[in-house]
């Protein structure tokens, strides 16, 4: 059933895909704070050397070892929480259902 | 009239029968959200059959429905402007002639993705939801050219009864 022109549009989304993984790589350079978001306003900025835990309610964020992750949520799919911890500028972990997000600065 | 609105009623309750099905596992593992689309074979159908009205009527109907019953409302506006407008690419693609179930299907589900990732971006006002973007079109790819496939060779076997 395929015909030239599927080939050639999957091809080109797929090499789109490719491209996109290239972003990551070029952003390697270490954060200094945790920033902390619940819909969309600023609650809290923290620094990373700093061993800490702040319980959101919905969320509980940790910074141990000059990373930041989330250690708990209440959202029923957990994506946050099985997240790597993340310490690079411009990374950043979000819980979609609770409006929480945590970036790295 | 009332045999037009049943007809459709019809594969509406059919797509949110899918809906259901796709509700009761997770393939959350390969990135959030992610599913296999069986639910917008249907809307496909119409798509190859050429009938673009009933294609959206289908999928808006069942969009809404599952959304209300298998999830939470917060959830519509990312199944809407989803579904919407990964349909509009299909029903183009379609219209173009030059494109076979398998892409159609493949540019849809990538579309569905890409859009429900932009939505997120937006609203988290985080763009580092750009991670998400690879796993994502690669999964689109892999389910959007299975659907494609299956919702091609079952339309051509129904032509004859739709």
């Amino acid at each position: 059933m395929p015909k030239k022109a599927d080939i050639i549009l999957i091809a080109a989304l797929a090499l789109l895909a490719i491209l996109t993984l290239l972003f990551p790589l070029l952003n390697t350079a270490s954060g200094s704070e945790a920033v902390i978001l619940v819909k969309n306003n600023e609650l809290y900025r923290l620094p990373l050397e700093k061993d800490t835990k702040i319980d959101l309610g919905t969320n509980v964020v940790k910074i141990e070892n000059g990373e930041v992750s989330i250690e708990s949520a209440t959202c029923p799919d957990k994506v946050c929480v099985h997240h790597s911890p993340i310490k690079n500028k411009g990374e950043a972990i979000i819980c979609v259902p609770n409006g929480v997000v945590v970036e790295v600065e | 009239m009332a045999k037009k609105v049943s007809f459709y009623a019809l594969f509406t309750a059919l797509a949110l029968l899918f809906s259901f099905v796709e509700s009761l596992y997770s393939l959350n593992f390969i990135a959030p959200g992610i599913k296999l689309g069986l639910a917008n074979c249907v809307a496909l159908l119409f798509v190859f059959k050429g009938d673009f009205k009933g294609a959206f009527l289908v999928n808006i109907a069942r969009i809404l429905l599952s959304t209300l019953l298998f999830s939470a409302p917060s959830a519509l506006l990312f199944s809407l402007t989803g579904g919407v407008l990964s349909l509009a690419v299909s029903c183009l693609l379609q219209k173009a002639k030059v494109f076979s179930p398998i892409g159609i299907g493949a540019a849809g589900a990538v579309t569905h993705n890409l859009v429900q990732l932009l939505v997120a971006a937006i609203i988290t006002a985080t763009k580092g939801v750009i991670f998400y973007a690879a796993p994502l079109i690669f999964s689109g790819l892999a389910c959007g050219i299975l659907t494609g496939l299956a919702a091609g060779m079952i339309e051509k076997k129904i032509k004859k009864i739709i």
